[in-house]
């Protein structure tokens, strides 16, 4: 259905009211309101959103095509009016009409949509006086798919800082360096420890999402594939150092430090025998005076203690 | 003025998601307001150091040209045109023709270029699409007779004006796109069922495991957070979150060392299954802590030990050590 030359000319000016300053302006209401208001020849219009969950319904927010003091008073006699009456929207229309001193208003409900939990309503008030004619539900349906999008972008621009938050709160919480990064492994957000590695010249991240081993690299499914997660994986503790300080507090042979060695990567008897060049009972007798001299009743809880480097430090120190 | 309106309408229809963006369609409309040109498009990825082009599109096909423009950026502008990224302010957003900003050496580079397009004698009428000091894109005409007039400028240089709005716009939402898929990696690696909740406990984000939990337990995060603000004891260890308007927070399951620095998605039984492995417990003494069989037991440490890619029981607590 095609809209009339000057009616054209009214949708133009709503689609660019809705368009210009996208990003300058946090809200589209202020100024798209009145001119609504204007072009639908209504006295006062009212646009809120009402979110419903499963514990409570809540007014998101509330705008009226007025300005200066009317606008302030509209919209606390809104909120008033909803707050106090079971978060039932028409009663606080009503509440709304009275404080503006409007005689016997009509209400019209003009449209309404869903955005995720929010319920969007756009509702004139006043001396109407007729009903909402041909020509004004064509301009509406020409302008709300632009208002809508506009709607959906100011939600998700409210949402980054929050977002970001977040990731941050997150990335704290982990011990080792972490970050997003992208290809060529510029940090988006990090934590501290990331940070502090990146500042410190030549960053590892630069590596990790070409798969360097240190990292565990999980790309993000959406923003383009272009982004990763990585985290530094903890260092494993030297080998070396804790087979010296084991035989040390433990009080090994060289015999048993070698098995331990052994014990420690995981490997059976068998295996062991076989590296030992001895027979099998031979190394399971070496690794029951290791398990005795350790004070540990299994292998994995001898494994476990043997790569905990804190637990050799508190048994060294009295 | 109509290219302006037409171009308005094509941009201002583009879905929320800036993949299908509406860049074919604008090429279509530029390559009708210049006929007898050879119309190009790119933006760039929004990464400050090492720039790149992220999205072409070009009138005719023209081969290569992705690679030429990479590789120009690489180079810093060695060959004149404009400083990749941070272009200089009397560059930005202004319709300007090769002939102009190029010197005769650096023209004669270009045109060489240029060459396999058949473009050898051709001039370039082109805009930086920049937001402040930062480059977002390119765009521009080639006309193999060089001639230029002054409608074709004050026409790119308005559309200019049009393009760039759109492509802020993009930018924001990219950043958007990728702060919620960053936050969805995030939970998922704390290992812990996690979520972001907003001021009344109502989550906005969450992670598998803590689906994994149900509905309830995404209810009972509600009166968890409550509990928190009042200083009780709580499951979930919140930390609030500093931004402009409502309070949000990220709750974070609280587990014991050493067992909260996994960061493995594993059910909170394998957790405590995992708990007795690390302890050196055996499949015995566990089954008996946790009151199961010891044919469970089993069941859950074969199906650590796949999940981690693990050998052996040994294997598990070592690779343990290192997440």
């Amino acid at each position: 259905v095609r809209l009339r030359e000057r009616d054209q000319r009214w949708v133009e000016a709503l689609q660019q009211e809705i368009d210009t300053h996208r990003l300058e302006a946090r809200s589209v209401w202020p100024s798209f309101l009145p001119l609504l208001a204007r072009v639908l020849e209504l006295s006062v219009l009212v646009a809120y959103g009402v979110e419903r969950t499963e514990a409570d319904v809540r007014l998101a927010f509330v705008e009226a095509s007025l300005t200066g003091r009317r606008r302030a008073l509209a919209v606390r006699a809104f909120k008033r009016g909803f707050a106090s009456h079971a978060a039932r929207p028409e009663v606080a229309l009503e509440v709304l009409a009275e404080a503006l001193g409007l005689k016997e208003p009509e209400r019209l409900q003009l449209t309404m949509w869903k955005q995720g939990d929010l319920t969007v309503c756009l509702a004139a008030l006043g001396v109407t006086s007729r009903v909402l004619s041909r020509r004004d539900r064509l301009v509406l349906h020409h302008v709300l798919p632009a208002l809508q999008r506009r709607l959906e972008f100011e939600r998700r621009l409210l949402m980054v800082p929050v977002h970001k938050a977040a990731v941050e709160a997150c990335l704290a919480t982990l011990d080792v360096p972490a970050a997003i990064i992208d290809s060529v492994g510029q940090i988006h957000v990090g934590n501290a420890l990331a940070l502090e590695q990146n500042e410190r010249g030549v960053s590892p991240f630069e590596l990790a999402p070409r798969g360097m081993s240190g990292f565990d690299v999980t790309p993000l499914r959406k923003g383009g594939a272009r982004h990763y997660l990585a985290i530094a994986q903890r260092p494993v503790p030297n080998p070396e150092a804790q087979l010296s300080a084991a035989a040390q507090t433990w009080r090994l042979t060289a015999r048993e430090t070698q098995t331990l060695a052994l014990v420690a990567e995981g490997l059976s008897s068998l295996s062991i025998a076989a590296r030992l060049g001895c027979a099998e009972r031979t190394a399971e007798v070496h690794v029951g005076r290791l398990l005795a001299k350790a004070g540990c009743k299994s292998r994995s809880q001898l494994i476990a203690r043997f790569w905990s480097a804190e637990d050799f430090a508190k048994q060294a120190a009295p | 003025m109509s290219l302006q309106s037409a171009l308005r309408d094509v941009l201002s229809s583009v879905s929320l998601d800036p993949r299908h963006g509406p860049w074919a369609d604008v090429m279509s409309i530029l390559s009708d307001a210049f006929p007898d040109s050879l119309g190009l498009f790119y933006s760039l990825a929004a990464t400050e150091r090492a720039p790149s082009v992220d999205r072409l599109f070009s009138s005719h096909p023209l081969p290569g040209a992705r690679q030429l423009i990479d590789h120009y950026l690489k180079t810093e502008g060695r060959y004149g045109l404009y400083r990749p990224l941070r272009p200089e302010p009397e560059q930005r957003n202004r319709a300007m023709l090769l002939s102009e900003v190029a010197t005769p050496a650096e023209k004669e580079h270009w045109r060489w270029s240029w060459r396999s397009w058949g473009l050898g004698g051709a001039d370039q009428l082109r805009t930086l699409v920049c937001d402040g000091a930062l480059m977002l894109g390119w765009f521009g005409v080639f006309r193999p007779d060089g001639e230029f007039t002054f409608d074709d400028r004050e026409l790119l240089q308005s559309t200019g004006q049009v393009l760039r709005e759109h492509l802020r716009w993009e930018a924001q939402l990219q950043r958007s796109e990728l702060l919620e898929a960053g936050l969805e990696a995030c939970l998922e690696s704390l290992g812990r069922a996690a979520a972001l909740v907003d001021a009344r406990g109502a989550v906005q984000a969450d992670n598998l495991l803590l689906r994994k939990q149900g509905d309830e337990a995404r209810r009972a995060l509600a009166e968890d957070l409550s509990a928190a603000l009042r200083g009780q004891p709580t499951r979930f260890d919140f930390k609030r979150l500093r931004s402009a308007g409502e309070t949000h927070w990220v709750a974070i399951e609280r587990i014991a060392p050493p067992l909260n620095r996994l960061r493995w998605n594993i059910t909170a039984r394998e957790r405590e299954v995992l708990d007795g492995v690390l302890k050196g417990q055996t499949n015995r003494a566990i089954a008996v802590r946790l009151e199961i069989s010891e044919r469970t037991v089993e069941t859950h440490v074969t199906r650590l030990l796949h999940r981690t890619g693990c050998a052996t029981r040994a294997a598990l607590v070592v690779s343990c050590l290192r997440r």
